[in-house]
């Protein structure tokens, strides 16, 4: 019976979004109120400075930023309506869409779009789109709807991060204070809903946004109840007290899925969050490449991803899953073979010490790390799970302390900043993006290489041998993708959401939701 | 008398916050994480993607570059002028978010409070008159499953119960009793049984402890002898006398409901002190963790006065110094 238990599960899975388009299809009613339980409180009411990704979901409703992705992930206009690049890939010239208005009535103008930026651009605000937007030189105003953005040099993903609000989104000049001064309330937006009051622990409230230039909202209000546990978060589903909720746990889905919880609908982020084994290269024992191999070749990662997320997962090679425009099905990667593994380990000279794998609290990771725990035991590696709280974590990822450990990747339109996270850094104490510590010559040219190649069927070529070089070294094992998902009461309709789970996206999201009672 | 002895209560008050200050100071400094990093919004998930320009320019204005003794005498200095600072998160006075969250703390602990004495009273007494019958079993088997049972645990299966299959009262959520009394009762009713629970069950068994006790003094036994009737004797007797000790277990448990239960308050979403203490410490907002745990060392201090205080009027023999 177990044999046939995924393949059920993802007939269900691929119905159980279909139904959902198909009530999509069927005429939406306007109004009512949706309330949604979210896993984290916003934090304060600045929308250029993020403190949480739940944080920017949230401002996904107000706030929009200048250029935009579809549901596939393509880049399309938004508050832009057009753009073009010149000088070598230095110039970019936006054209704005005219009549959009903020939520306080003014139009939106290119000074607006300036202001925004320039404000990001200063580091007293601690902006989190600082980085996203360093290569910008200046940033100049041609007239009310055209505006010119010199880059200091070329920069391949420039276009995408402006697609999303981390980076920055469109506010209205002079709406924000210079430095930490707390704003007393959000600034105005350009989104669908606007924001009517947050009561800090409670709720925070958003009505719709008649003068939106884009689709309007179906609902009238959209409510956000902060409701931190998983497990309170779906009993507040099942009992009514709100109607759609984020970030379900697996092992309610999957009751969904097989039809022992009725009256829930679910809608799937499939790609929310990437699950990879990361070595502490610098250090030993895994200074020591075979061995890192033989750990490659150990691990089945269908019974990790089963155990820890109840068969809703994809097993992936990859820093990009199986399928996507980045995955290359023909680079040669280690592949689960115990036997293998076992040679591997007696030539890396490993003599039973133990080793320990990081995790971060809060995530399955305890679960997962149980599972590697038990696989390794069977080619004789004895392995110690040390679980830490986030901060803890982060701490010892950024100074290299730890021995090897579970880690969420980001989920990346593009090869570059996926795998710029394994480049050379300069501290080995003090990491950044790398967290590995791996640092190679080779792999850096190549990246560098693929970084300047304008061209597209070599730039593919290019990251082709960089992923290569990569998997040969393996400073990581990509274990899979982890999908997250919204689910609902019945009565809530249309709530389609994108492959990172977003609340509010072109084409879907809680301003296409209707209420059906 | 009275009054001299609560102004010496009150100073005495000035070294103990010192003391807490520093230690709690200390602790959450010596915790590992990077509250500018956090405040950068670096989720667990994704990469310390900052510019060192931009790390150097926040931890300045903030301070975290200067030594530790600096950081502490600032913060003192800025405390001394009634200024507890600002959340690293919300970047709001920290004044006024305690201002935000300590009312709801309150209504929480009072009506836990309320819902905890009366449940341990009269099971307290009862279990006493009726000493090794059935009632007093009840009422012990009551207490040691009040004190064995976990929160958490408890507040789920209320959940469970009322929310879910009987559909009486929400799961989540708060509302001010100043604003809407009715819909504040919903609320308050799940977390105040638990909470009040979690208080009935030890205080059960020091009343039926003390009562006990009482029962046997020759005082008793002579109101008995005078022909007293029984509702005289015990409840204007023995149990006035047996509230001692009792008094110590509520002002201690009071002192407790008053810091906030950070697992109350986060199982029903219940917006008080301790679920943002509790937030304050994961995201290393040590303005935040300082400011809520000197309110909580203030709340014991002022707890405890009252409690000598109420000794005094339990027991006119017992001297305040």
């Amino acid at each position: 019976m177990k044999k046939f238990a995924a393949p059920i599960l993802l007939w269900a899975l691929f119905f159980g979004v279909a139904s959902q388009l198909e009530a999509a299809s069927v005429e939406p009613k306007r109004g009512g109120t949706l309330t949604l339980g979210i896993s984290k409180e916003l934090a304060l009411m600045n929308p250029l400075v993020n403190t949480s990704s739940t944080e920017a979901r949230i401002r996904e409703l107000m706030f929009e930023p200048l250029l935009a992705m579809d549901l596939k992930g393509a880049v399309v206009p938004n508050l832009a309506e057009s753009w073009e690049i010149g000088g070598n890939g230095k110039l970019y010239t936006f054209k704005l869409r005219r009549g959009v208005k903020f939520h306080s009535g003014k139009e939106m103008s290119a000074e607006d779009v300036k202001f925004a930026m320039d404000y990001t651009l200063n580091p007293k605000n601690g902006a989190y789109g600082f980085k996203d937007l360093e290569l910008i030189d200046r940033v100049e105003i041609v007239d009310k709807y055209t505006l010119r953005v010199h880059m200091k040099g070329h920069h391949p993903l420039f276009l995408t991060l402006l697609a999303n609000i981390r980076a920055f989104s469109v506010i209205p000049k002079e709406s924000l204070p210079e430095g930490l001064r707390k704003p007393d309330k959000f600034p105005p937006g350009t989104g669908p809903f606007k924001f009517v009051e947050w009561q800090p622990g409670q709720r925070i409230v958003f009505e719709r946004f008649a003068d939106y230039w884009g689709h309007k909202a179906y609902v009238d209000r959209v409510i956000m109840r902060d409701i931190g546990d998983a497990t309170i978060r779906f009993t507040a589903l099942q009992a009514g007290d709100v109607d759609i909720i984020e970030r379900t746990p697996y092992e309610w889905v999957q009751q969904i899925v097989q039809g022992k919880i009725k009256g829930i609908g679910f809608a799937k982020a499939s790609q929310a969050g990437a699950r990879n084994l990361e070595f502490n290269v610098t250090d030993p024992p895994f200074n020591n490449k075979k061995l890192r191999l033989a750990i490659a070749h150990a691990i089945d990662k269908k019974e990790i991803l089963q155990a820890a997320y109840f068969g809703l997962a994809e097993p992936s090679d990859q820093r990009f899953p199986e399928g996507h425009t980045w995955n290359f099905n023909d680079v040669r990667t280690p592949q689960f073979d115990p036997d293998k593994a076992k040679a591997l380990l007696k030539e890396a000279g490993y003599k039973g010490e133990t080793i320990e794998l990081m995790g971060n609290r809060g995530e399955v990771a305890d679960i997962e790390g149980a599972a590697i725990q038990a696989q390794l035991k069977r080619i004789g590696i004895k392995v110690e799970l040390k679980i830490l709280e986030r901060a803890s974590a982060l701490e010892a990822r950024r100074q290299g302390k730890f021995m090897f450990k579970l880690a969420g990747g980001s989920d990346y339109p593009d090869p570059l900043p996926a795998y710029q996270e394994y480049a050379c850094e300069e501290d080995p104490r003090k990491r950044r993006m790398n967290e590995t510590g791996y640092c190679d010559k080779e792999y850096d040219a190549l990246l560098k290489k693929a970084e300047a190649a304008v061209d597209p069927v070599l730039r593919r070529a290019l990251f082709k041998q960089v992923v290569a070089k990569l998997m040969e070294d393996s400073p990581l094992v990509p274990i899979g993708f982890t999908p997250r998902f919204f689910t609902f009461r019945d009565h809530v309709k249309g709530f389609v959401t994108n492959a990172s789970g977003d609340f509010q996206v072109r084409g879907g999201g809680l301003s296409h939701a209707w209420i059906d009672k | 008398m009275l009054a001299r002895y609560i102004i010496r209560r009150i100073l005495q008050l000035v070294p103990v916050l010192i003391l807490v200050s520093i230690a709690v100071f200390l602790i959450i400094r010596i915790i590992p994480g990077d509250p500018v990093l956090v405040m950068l919004g670096i989720d667990a998930e994704e990469r310390v993607r900052i510019s060192e320009e931009q790390y150097r320019v926040l931890q300045h204005q903030l301070g975290f570059d200067r030594p530790i003794v600096i950081q502490y005498l600032n913060w003192m200095d800025r405390i001394v002028r009634g200024d507890l600072g600002i959340s690293l998160g919300s970047r709001r006075p920290i004044f006024e978010i305690l201002l935000e969250r300590y009312p709801a703390t309150i209504y929480l602990a009072v009506a836990a409070l309320l819902t905890g004495l009366v449940i341990a009273i009269p099971t307290g007494v009862i279990a006493a008159i009726r000493q090794n019958k059935p009632a007093d079993y009840a009422a012990m088997g009551f207490a040691l499953w009040g004190i064995a049972m976990p929160n958490f645990w408890l507040a789920l299966m209320l959940i469970v119960l009322f929310s879910l299959k009987l559909g009486w009262l929400p799961s989540i959520g708060y509302a001010s009793p100043l604003d809407n009394p009715l819909l504040f009762l919903q609320h308050v009713f799940l977390p105040a049984i638990v909470m009040g629970t979690d208080l009935a069950a030890p205080l059960t068994r020091y009343i039926r402890a003390e009562m006990l006790e009482q029962l046997k003094q020759d005082y008793v036994r002579t109101a008995w002898a005078k022909g007293l009737p029984p509702r005289m004797v015990i409840i204007k007797h023995a149990f006035k006398n047996s509230l001692i000790a009792a008094v110590t277990v509520v002002g201690l448990q009071t002192a407790r409901l008053l810091g906030g239960s950070t697992i109350v308050e986060t199982v029903f979403s219940w917006p008080g002190v301790g679920r943002l203490l509790i937030e304050g410490i994961y995201a290393r907002d040590y303005p935040i963790v300082q400011g809520a745990v000197l309110l909580i060392a203030v709340t014991y201090v002022f707890i405890n006065l009252i409690v000598d205080i109420v000794y005094k009027w339990l027991d006119p023999r017992i001297k305040l110094d």
